[in-house]
């Protein structure tokens, strides 16, 4: 520039230098203002560097998948509870009908240091709560020190509406569930009750107490309501025309062992489980046990058929009565002659029974007893289980009277699961209350042969035939039972007036699907029945009537004799007693 | 140029300011709306918990069996009551005799109609008529019109039970 600037004509030199010349300086000052050139651009490099991390961060949280960090944003969601979350789950029947549920009520309660004056607000209280007190909770409202009293649990709607009204300072409500049972008495012995507190305290309620006690499904019991409710109508009939004391009855599926119906009578209700006298809590089918009677020669039979010592052609002597010490057995229909198997079952012969037995001995009976669970304590979903009570030493004169139904105490579960047992080709399921869930295998050990079973369903219905039980034929539902009279056990004897009246069934007996059990306590004859007070006169009506009125709803209409039932159900009744010479010992 | 695109830059904070205060205040608006309908649908499923307690205690069997009674004309079903559909005749074509005192045939329409509707084939020969007693289903089933009655079975040797088959294969079964 300078070389070239010598040939141009000189420029007037401006007066200021050119915007874009740069100031020269030399030494210490060239120093600083380098140095302070440097700072800023290390500084944008440093927020440059900030910012690309913050960039890259916002990439990655737009980007990358929120799992990592979900926890730590809460946002807010729909509502994904499906129904009111109660603190004790709803049961139900077999077919979802409510049984057991837990509604939200409001429960009233006051902190008296709050309380202005507790006088006045106890007179005020006491207008819209006639049951409580003013004296009394006034002197509640007083006590030093406290910070909670409750007034008053589960109010109604309009009780909370009307003390909101009354605007008392020191009085708050809490919310809290109350347990209801919407068929009262109808599920008593089987829902069993809660307290306020929402605690089981018998039956179901209690039992399965792990599985309500803060479950949102519903439990479902194996009830049908339906039935029940047909039960517990004709036994209470029943127990009405023959001034009976109570009674119990049962249905169970004989293929599965669930309870269908389980009716003990008198009961309570659940509601107001305190308004009852205690003893109608007494659950007859599952607490109590029994000497069954007649109903027991069902067993006796199958045990010696099982065992092989008789068979359907077998006879036994029942011409004398048994005498054994000071015992003698005698026969209620007595026939005085030789009998053959069925004709023991189908005129209920104690001797005959006895005898069966005796063949089949002490050990075997005990196993065979054993094995149908008649000897074990009850399992079922529920706290109030019997224990059977049998003889320690199991001598002869046991083997006899336990054959017909005496000396062995059950409870009327143990006796419609053995039932089920005999006719449904062998197979003891457990009974239980729960309904079985779809598709899953149900529990069972065989424990009879099928052709002990076979053989039993025959003489079943011979009893309902033609024996002492037609009182319960229902023509075309195809019932076959056995009747049952025991006399109550009372200060180390026998009552004769004091009876327990019973009937046992499956139908249809050609393929039993039902077992129907019934029971009366201590029933008293009627001109209608002649005086008798027996298990065919007073509990085999009942289940007729009750097979009759569950037949439809259960999907078994009647139907007509076919050459198929008439060959299932033959019994050879053309073979004539033999005498032998090991039955006439 | 600067001052152009500081403006810019300005003005795009300014509306994204604002845009995200707008969406700020929906957001909220649809929480609080959310809040509501979750308490709001926490009131219905108590309400609806409570109703189905009242359902099932109005659904008790003796409940229903009780406005059975009081409302509906029917009884319990027993056994006679069940049939099988194979069992169920086909629709008589008899024509119903009538007794002296008895009106005229009622039957005779349905007959007609059935010869004009097949002219060529020879009418079908009626088979020997039974006793049939249209005066006595009259008595005993006042309210039904006789006109429809197809088939009066006779009256049982034993029993006094007459079963009428009226139009629409309707069995009714009457009892005196």
């Amino acid at each position: 520039m300078t070389t070239l600037a010598a040939f141009r004509p000189r420029a007037p030199r401006p007066v200021a230098p050119p915007p874009n010349r740069a100031v020269r300086l030399e030494g210490a000052a060239k120093q600083v203002i380098d140095s302070s050139r440097g700072r800023p651009t290390l500084a944008a490099g440093v927020f440059a560097i900030a910012f690309a991390v913050v960039g890259m961060r916002l990439v990655d949280l737009a980007t990358s998948k929120p799992a990592r960090d979900a926890r730590e944003i809460e946002l807010p969601k729909a509502l994904e509870s499906t129904g009111y979350a109660a603190d004790r789950a709803d049961i139900v029947d077999r077919f979802g009908a409510l049984v057991a549920t837990s509604v939200p009520t409001a429960s009233l309660y006051a902190d008296p240091r709050d309380v202005l004056d507790a006088r006045e607000a106890a007179i005020r209280l006491q207008a819209v709560l006639p049951e409580i007190k003013a004296d009394d909770l006034e002197a509640r409202l007083s006590a030093e020190g406290k910070s909670f009293v409750w007034i008053k649990r589960n109010l109604t709607p309009r009780q909370q509406y009307e003390i909101n009204r009354l605007g008392i300072p020191g009085f708050y409500f809490q919310r809290e569930d109350k347990r209801i049972y919407p068929h009262g008495s109808l599920m008593a012995h089987v829902v069993g009750f809660a307290d306020i507190d929402g605690k089981g305290l018998g039956g179901v309620e209690q039992a399965i107490e792990g599985k309500i006690k803060g479950g949102h499904e519903p439990v479902a019991l194996s009830i049908d309501l339906r039935l029940q409710h047909i039960v517990r109508q004709e036994l209470q009939a029943s127990i009405t025309e023959f001034s009976a004391i109570g009674g119990g009855a049962v249905i169970m599926d004989s293929r599965t062992g669930e309870i269908l119906s389980m009716v003990s009578l008198p009961d309570f209700d659940p509601n107001a489980p305190g308004s009852a006298p205690a003893d109608n809590r007494f659950n007859r089918n599952t607490l109590g046990v029994y000497e069954m009677g007649s109903t027991f020669k069902t067993f006796a039979l199958a045990m010696a058929l099982d065992a092989g010592t008789a068979n359907m052609r077998s006879s036994f002597d029942a011409r004398e009565p048994i005498r054994i010490s000071r015992f003698a057995i005698n026969d209620d229909h007595a026939q005085k002659r030789w009998l053959t198997v069925p004709e023991v079952y189908k005129h209920s012969s104690n001797i005959g029974a006895a005898k069966m037995a005796l063949e089949v001995g002490a050990e075997g009976q005990k196993a065979f007893m054993r094995k149908l669970g008649m000897l074990d304590p009850l399992q079922l979903e529920l706290p109030e289980r019997g224990k059977p009570k049998y003889p320690r030493d199991w001598r002869p004169i046991n083997v006899m009277t336990i054959s017909f139904g005496h000396g062995l105490s059950v409870t009327p579960i143990h006796l419609a699961s053995g039932v089920a047992t005999v006719v449904n080709g062998g197979v003891l399921h457990p009974p239980t209350l729960l309904k079985r869930k779809e598709g899953e295998p149900i529990p069972g050990r065989q424990v009879l042969k099928a052709s002990t079973s076979d053989n039993m369903r025959r003489l079943m219905r011979l009893v309902v035939e033609d024996g002492t039980g037609k009182k319960a034929e229902a023509p075309g539902y195809w019932i076959g039972g056995k009747t049952g009279t025991a006399e109550k056990v009372s200060r180390g004897g026998y009552k004769k007036s004091a009876r327990l009246s019973s009937f046992v069934a499956a139908f249809p007996i050609y393929d039993p699907r039902y077992v129907v059990i019934v029971m009366v306590d201590e029933p008293k004859g009627t001109k209608k029945t002649f005086g008798f007070a027996t298990g065919g006169w007073v509990a085999a009506p009942v289940v007729q009537r009750i097979v009759q009125r569950m037949g439809p709803l259960v999907g078994l209409p009647p139907v007509d004799e076919t050459p198929e039932i008439r060959r299932l159900l033959m019994v050879d009744s053309q073979s004539q007693p033999k005498e032998k010479s090991v039955a006439a010992r | 140029m600067i001052r152009r695109s500081t403006l810019f830059w300005l003005l795009a904070a300014i509306l994204i300011g604002c845009g995200l205060y707008q969406l700020k205040y929906e957001v909220q608006a649809k929480e609080e709306r959310l809040a509501r309908l979750n308490r709001q649908i926490q009131l219905e499923q108590e309400a609806i918990h409570v109703l189905n307690a009242e359902w099932a205690f109005l659904n008790r069997p003796d409940r229903i069996a009780d406005l059975a009674n009081r409302h509906l004309e029917l009884s319990q079903v027993v056994p006679a009551q069940f049939g099988r559909v194979a069992t169920i005749p086909e629709r008589s074509l008899i024509p119903v005799v009538a007794e002296a005192d008895a009106p005229v045939a009622p039957t005779a329409p349905a007959l007609v109609k059935v010869a004009t509707t097949t002219p060529v084939k020879p009418p079908v020969k009626p088979q020997p008529a039974p006793k049939l007693h249209i005066a006595e289903a009259k008595r005993s089933l006042g309210t039904i019109d006789l006109a429809q009655v197809r088939a009066v079975s006779p009256p049982k040797a034993a029993g006094r039970d007459v079963v009428v088959v009226v139009d629409g294969a309707l069995l009714a079964h009457a009892q005196r």
